[in-house]
Parts: structure tokens; C-alpha cells; sequence
């Protein structure tokens, strides 16, 4: 067996960390990138430097902020807690949660461009052809940025299974629980199993190609079937 | 049923932007007509039509069609775009780069407005479009994208439609082409319809009245003919200006291979000779009406009958307005059997001639074109 159960254990959790997260990034990421898109003012600048913030500050600060915010003794901890019965911090709600904040300028920041790179006039000429705002947004704007919502859902997906800072601060490294495959790796390199080590971070690697290599292929295919290059 | 429109107020033109564009109109048109809005660049033309397809939404406004209400600031009643049933034909196109010609066609058709207008296959047809429907815009020329936009806006079966110079980006031959097309086509489907240009000729072709713009103000509108001659109207002091006279065909010429065609007038009331013009042999009964088209640059003005001329067409007419353009040449609106005509001539001979009004003076017309429709 190249893996073992426990970096099995640790593969899937990463996978479903990073799938559930890029949904719900997509979901909050769209409206929010189309309001930001279409604003000028001192507000939206505000709200797009926040949702900036995780590229610059390192994860372990953002990864502090969010423990401390999670805490049960919070007010979100503890809303959390009347609400689904749990603690935010060491579960796998609470990564999710942190995945989100963290990998949130991934999603936003292409859909932003491509949101307001999209010319104006062709959702006009779409309204005057019949078309509703839910109509113009589902026939007109997601068709034309579909490559940058492939994107933001890849990258978004990927920058998830690459994170590390915050999933240890938040989650703690609990085996089967929290323990992400970067935690992993983490782990087998602290207690100097270097072979393990390896194998995980090779798996990793091949794991990121093979996600990110469709992306540009379809990236370039799409720019071309629009005439675009 | 009519269109009417009274804006008065400052357009932003882009999103945020500081810089507005004043409108400034009040008109009401009979709405079953084709009527061409004319102005020079940057009068407000294509702002006009972006108010009343609802893509502009001015502070101050009132837009009716026929007993529709489409904006009322008074009473922030506003009717968004995609429901008013217009048909918006865009200087670029604007087709939609993501689909196909066909996806194109049957973006409007699933969406329109009237069950009874055409079907996909009809405009195909009509345009001429077989070929062309598996091919995306950017693979398509100028002149074939403005055939799939004006198609398109045809599908979605329109009430009004409206045309912001779908024609000024393309060659000649396109333009006639298209021209043929939209003629035909928009008779037989009986659309209202507004279009935009700054060339005379264009709407020659296809407007029965005219919407007068200059410096985002409308300042008059009315039957084509009229507008043409009126001395303060810019179409009169266009380079291209022109006149339309109304005739009938007297007799045929069979030696000469001409026609003779005869000025349409009150005879009651008119004392005067009947007039003629001549033109090439035509094959139309006599009796028949006809609408020529005299540019004011082929006029010349004589004041004694110069017998000894090549110039076939001389006719009698009276100097009712003189007006001076910017540059070397004076516009004179002559009445003819109670028709007008306006000619350009330069003020050198206006005043060698000392021409004035009401005076009586001879015609001479070095050309006469049929106005084809």
C-alpha cells in the first residue's frame, strides 16, 4: 500500500475540506464579487481590502483571530454552539469555516475580474431582448466568465488542500478529525518518517497538477471559442 | 398611437462618472411610422434611444407608447427594458460571443415578446443566414454580424424597433444590401421603427418623418419631405443635402429614351404652366407617382433662360429663404408648384446674381434620381 490508512483518512478529509468549502466559496463569492464589481465606493474598497487580507497577513495570524473568535466563550462560538450542539474549534465545521476566510480572495478576485471585464452592453442587449436580471445573469454572464468561475472554483479548491497555518491553529491535528494531509506531512516530518513524509508530499504534487493542468487547458479552449486570443 | 418623449435632464453616461450629457426633449410622433432620428455626432441620438428602450434612466422623464406607460418620474413609475417589448439593434452588434449564430437567433425566439412574428427559419431566409449559424460572431464580417443582430431583434418580435446606425461601420455594398433587406422586410412584418443616422441618403430610403436633434436637444420633427427643405433644419445645410419632389409620369419618349415626368401640383389653385423634368426611359404606366431625389448641389440658378445649355431639366421656381453656411456656400429653398426644393450655391454667385427674396429665377438640374421604394 503506497498510503497508509491514517494518510487515507487524512487524503479524504482534505478532499472533503476543500469540496465543501470551494462550494460554499461560490455561493458567498458570486453575489459578493458581482456587488463589488458594480460599486465605487469607500465602502466596497473597504470590504475588498478585508477580503484581501488573508494573501498578505500569515496564516497563523489569521488562524489566531479566527480561534480566538471561535472560542466558546465568543459570541460566534457560542451561537455556533446553541445552533448545532458543538464547538467551532477542533471540528471539521470550524476548518470549513477558516477555509473559507482564508481561501475567500481566491474566489473573489477572478470572478471580480471577470465580472467587471464583462462588458456592460451585452446585458444590455440581452434585457432588450426579454431577458430578466436571474435570466441575464444564468444566459449571459456565467456562460461568458464561465472560465474564471472554473478558476475560482479550482483555485479555491486547491488553496484549500494546501493550507496548513490556520488548520493548525484551529483544528489541532486531530487524526481523522482535523488532521488534513499538510498536518500530515507535519507530523511525519517531526517524528523524522521520512519516507512517509515522501509519499505524502509527493501525493500532494501530482494531486495539484492534476487539479490546476484542466484549469489553463480549458482556460485557453474557452478564450479561443469566443475569439478572444 | 403615438411615441411620446419628454426628458429634461443630465444623463450620466458611464457608471460613476462625473460627466453628464444634457437631453433635452419633448415630442410626440405618430408611432406606426419608421422615423429616422437625425443630428450630427455627439448630438444625443443614440442617448435618446437608450432612454426609451430603458437602458438610460433620466431623473426627469416621460415616456409613453401607444397606451403603455414605459417612464413617468413624476410617479417613479419606470418600466425595465426587458418589458417593453422593443427590438435594439446596436451600432456593434452586440452579439453574444459565448453562442453561436444560431444561439443567438434562438436567444430572442425563446424569449419573445409576440407569439404571431417570425420564426427562425424565416430570417434565415430573409438574411440570408444558412450558411452562417454554425459559426460564432468573431468568425462572421461586419456586414454578416449586423445581418444576425438585425435578425435576432426581428425574432424577439418586437413592438418598436430601434436601430442605432446599424449601417454607419459597413462598406457601400453592405449597406445597400442591408438597406434592400430592412426595407422589404420591415414593411412586410409592419414594426414601427426608429433609426438612427447622420446620412441623408439612408434615411431617404427608409423614414417617412424625421426626429431633428443637435446638442441633445430635439428641436423639430415632422413628415421628411417637409423636414428636408425646411432651411432650419440641418438636413437642408447637410453636405448631402437634397430634396424630394413628388411627380407624376406625363409621357414616355421613345426616340430620346426618356420620360417625361410632371411636378406635382393643386392645379385649382395653381396659375402657373405645369412643369416637367426629364429622366431615363422608365418602364411604369403613365399617370403613375414617383419621388425623385435632386441633390442641392446639382442645382444651379440662372436668371434669364439660357436656351443653350446640355442641361435638360430647366424649371421656374421663387426664392422664398436665403441662408449662409459656415463656409463658401449659401443654401436658397426655392418654391416650385408649390413644392420646395433647396439648393447650394456659392455667395460669390449669390451675390454676382444679387439674388433675393422673392425673386423669380430658373432652375437648372444637372441630375435626377427615381427615390427607390
Amino acid at each position: 500500500m503506497y498510503l497508509s490508512q491514517a494518510d487515507l483518512e487524512a487524503l479524504y478529509l482534505t478532499l472533503q475540506l476543500a469540496l465543501v468549502s470551494s462550494l460554499i466559496l461560490l455561493l458567498i463569492s458570486t453575489p459578493l464579487a458581482w456587488w463589488l464589481s458594480r460599486q465605487n465606493t469607500r465602502l466596497s474598497s473597504f470590504i475588498q481590502t478585508v477580503v484581501a487580507l488573508p494573501l498578505i497577513l500569515p496564516p497563523t495570524v489569521i488562524g489566531f483571530y479566527l480561534l480566538t473568535a471561535m472560542s466558546p466563550n465568543s459570541p460566534l462560538g457560542s451561537l455556533w454552539h446553541s445552533i448545532s450542539g458543538n464547538t467551532l474549534v477542533f471540528s471539521f465545521s470550524g476548518l470549513v469555516f477558516g477555509s473559507i476566510i482564508y481561501s475567500l480572495p481566491f474566489t473573489v478576485q477572478p470572478l471580480y475580474s471577470a465580472f467587471k471585464q464583462m462588458p456592460q452592453s451585452l446585458i444590455e442587449a440581452a434585457a432588450t431582448l426579454g431577458a430578466t436580471p436571474i435570466d441575464r445573469f444564468f444566459s449571459v454572464v456565467l456562460p461568458y466568465c464561465k472560465a474564471s468561475f472554473i478558476a475560482a472554483a479550482t483555485l479555491s479548491f486547491a488553496h484549500t488542500i494546501g493550507e496548513f497555518g490556520i488548520v493548525l491553529m484551529i483544528g489541532g491535528n486531530i487524526p481523522g478529525e482535523t488532521q488534513v494531509l499538510s498536518l500530515a506531512l507535519y507530523d511525519y516530518v517531526e517524528t523524522m518518517q521520512y519516507e512517509q513524509a515522501h509519499r505524502v508530499a509527493l501525493g500532494l504534487v501530482v494531486l495539484s497538477v492534476l487539479l490546476l493542468l484542466p484549469v489553463y487547458g480549458f482556460n485557453r479552449n474557452h478564450l479561443l471559442s469566443i475569439g478572444k486570443v | 398611437m403615438t411615441l411620446t418623449v419628454c426628458i429634461k435632464s443630465a444623463i450620466h453616461q458611464q457608471r460613476n462618472s462625473a460627466a453628464a450629457f444634457s437631453l433635452d426633449c419633448d415630442f410626440s410622433i405618430p408611432s406606426e411610422k419608421t422615423t429616422a432620428i437625425f443630428g450630427p455626432s455627439g448630438a444625443g441620438k443614440t442617448t435618446l434611444l437608450r432612454c426609451i428602450a430603458g437602458l438610460e434612466k433620466p431623473s426627469t422623464c416621460l415616456i409613453h407608447f401607444r397606451d403603455e406607460r414605459w417612464h413617468d418620474s413624476k410617479t417613479a413609475y419606470y418600466l425595465p427594458a426587458e418589458k417593453r417589448k422593443i427590438g435594439y439593434v446596436f451600432q456593434n452588434t452586440l452579439l453574444f460571443p459565448h453562442l453561436n449564430v444560431l444561439g443567438n437567433l434562438n436567444f430572442a425566439y425563446r424569449r419573445r415578446f409576440n407569439e404571431c412574428g417570425p420564426m427562425p427559419t424565416d430570417v434565415t431566409q430573409w438574411f440570408e443566414l444558412e450558411a452562417l449559424l454554425k459559426l460564432k460572431p468573431y468568425q462572421l464580417s461586419g456586414g454578416q454580424k449586423q445581418r444576425v443582430a438585425i435578425a435576432r431583434a426581428l425574432l424577439s418580435s418586437p413592438d418598436l424597433l430601434l436601430m442605432d446606425e446599424p449601417l454607419a461601420a459597413l462598406d457601400a455594398s453592405a449597406k445597400q444590401l442591408i438597406i434592400s433587406y430592412l426595407d422589404n422586410i420591415v414593411d412586410q412584418l409592419n414594426i414601427p421603427m426608429l433609426y438612427i443616422s447622420h446620412n441623408i441618403q439612408e434615411i431617404c430610403r427608409l423614414a417617412d418623418q424625421v426626429i431633428l436633434m443637435n446638442n441633445g436637444h430635439v428641436h423639430s420633427t415632422g413628415p421628411l419631405i417637409e423636414k428636408l427643405t425646411s432651411i432650419e433644419s440641418s438636413m437642408a445645410c447637410d453636405d448631402n443635402a437634397f430634396s424630394i419632389l413628388l411627380t407624376t409620369i406625363e409621357q414616355h419618349d421613345d426616340q430620346y429614351q426618356l420620360t417625361k415626368l410632371q411636378l406635382a401640383s393643386n392645379r385649382a389653385l395653381s396659375k402657373t404652366q405645369p412643369q416637367y423634368l426629364y429622366v431615363s426611359r422608365l418602364h411604369n404606366k403613365i399617370g403613375k407617382s414617383l419621388k425623385v431625389h435632386i441633390a442641392a448641389r446639382d442645382i444651379s440658378i440662372s436668371l434669364d433662360e439660357t436656351s443653350r445649355s446640355s442641361i435638360l431639366n430647366r424649371i421656374t421656381g421663387t426664392i422664398e429663404a436665403i441662408e449662409d453656411t459656415d463656409n463658401s456656400s449659401t443654401i436658397l429653398r426655392l418654391a416650385v408648384a408649390e413644392q420646395k426644393i433647396v439648393a447650394r450655391i456659392t455667395r460669390k454667385s449669390l451675390d454676382k446674381l444679387a439674388l433675393k427674396i422673392g425673386q423669380s429665377v430658373y432652375i437648372q438640374i444637372k441630375s435626377v434620381a427615381l427615390v427607390t421604394s
